[in-house]
């Protein structure tokens, strides 16, 4: 078999990735409102992102992805506080679960996630939408620190 | 199978250049690790990039991730707070030992970038990285390990 390139070839199942990192810092490829980064030394990577303006229902922000096929786990590093909202996640429009951000005391470097999601390979988006609150909550704060997916199987 | 250089088109039966494969890998290693032994704690620290580091503290300790790599050469590369009390880890990839590195320093420092290069990788695919904290320097008081980001990078 002819094997052109300087390191031969590979099966393209070889090309998915098994773990995608999202820093929230940068501008998403579609949200609701402008989001902003604010500092905080209370948490890891020194920061938080978060909405400019007044924190509405439905407020969402999204990043899109190469995910390889497979099942997958997204998990959600976050502040939590009594003004946040229930994030509901979404990966290609299809909702996987959802968490719920609102704490009565605040809390920081909080890792969340939901597992077991099955996706087809190729470009997805990852869509967080502040859908729903907590009884208790307040807002609709969205207050995100990190994202992760991680492919399982 | 028929070659098909190059092409992205379909994925079953399908060949690409394993050049365009990744070249470099970052790894966060706040979030929560596909493997871990008594290694999962996130402390603060004001003077360590990324404003934290996630830490291990006893003998074989250990931390893994899944990661593509392509065949060839890599550099693996981590930033870490050094100290007194801080171990050897030991690098293995799908279990095999590429290298070590010592985190002890008598008087401790943020932000150092240790590495282990011309580490050969023979095929492509998915790889676990682990790092295990199995020994440590004779003047360490201790196995601690304390890691705030991880990188590879494919050198050939």
């Amino acid at each position: 078999m002819q094997r052109p390139g300087l390191l031969g070839q590979v099966a393209i199942e070889a090309l998915e990735p098994w773990l995608v990192d999202v820093a929230p810092w940068g501008t998403p490829i579609a949200s609701s409102q402008t989001f902003v980064t604010v500092i905080s030394s209370l948490v890891v990577y020194n920061g938080q992102t978060t909405q400019s303006g007044a924190a509405v229902f439905n407020d969402s922000i999204a990043w899109d992805t190469v995910l390889g096929g497979g099942s997958w786990t997204v998990e959600l590093m976050h502040s939590l506080g009594s003004n946040r909202p229930i994030y509901t996640v979404q990966v290609g429009g299809a909702t996987w679960g959802t968490i719920d951000g609102y704490s009565a005391a605040a809390g920081y470097n909080t890792r969340s996630s939901i597992a077991g999601s099955a996706v087809g390979a190729g470009k997805q988006r990852l869509t967080l939408a502040a859908a729903s609150k907590n009884a208790s909550s307040s807002g609709y704060t969205v207050a995100l620190q990190h994202l992760q997916l991680r492919r399982t199987a | 199978m028929t070659e098909r250089p190059g092409l992205l088109a379909a994925r079953t039966g399908q060949w690409v250049n394993d050049q365009a494969l990744p070249w470099r890998i970052d790894v966060d290693v706040f979030m929560t690790a596909v493997s871990q032994v008594s290694f999962d704690t996130i402390t603060l620290t004001g003077s360590q990039a990324y404003n934290g580091r996630k830490q291990g503290s006893v003998q074989n300790c250990e931390i893994g991730f899944d990661v593509l790599l392509a065949a060839g050469t890599w550099t693996y590369e981590h930033l870490v707070q050094t100290g007194n009390s801080n171990g050897i880890v030991t690098l293995q990839l799908n279990g095999a030992t590429v290298g070590t590195l010592d985190t002890y320093t008598a008087g401790g420092a943020f932000n150092v970038r240790q590495n282990v290069a011309g580490i050969a990788v023979a095929s492509p695919g998915r790889a676990r990285l682990r790092l295990l904290m199995a020994s440590k320097n004779g003047s360490s008081a201790g196995y601690e390990l304390d890691v705030s980001h991880v990188t590879l990078r494919r050198t050939s």
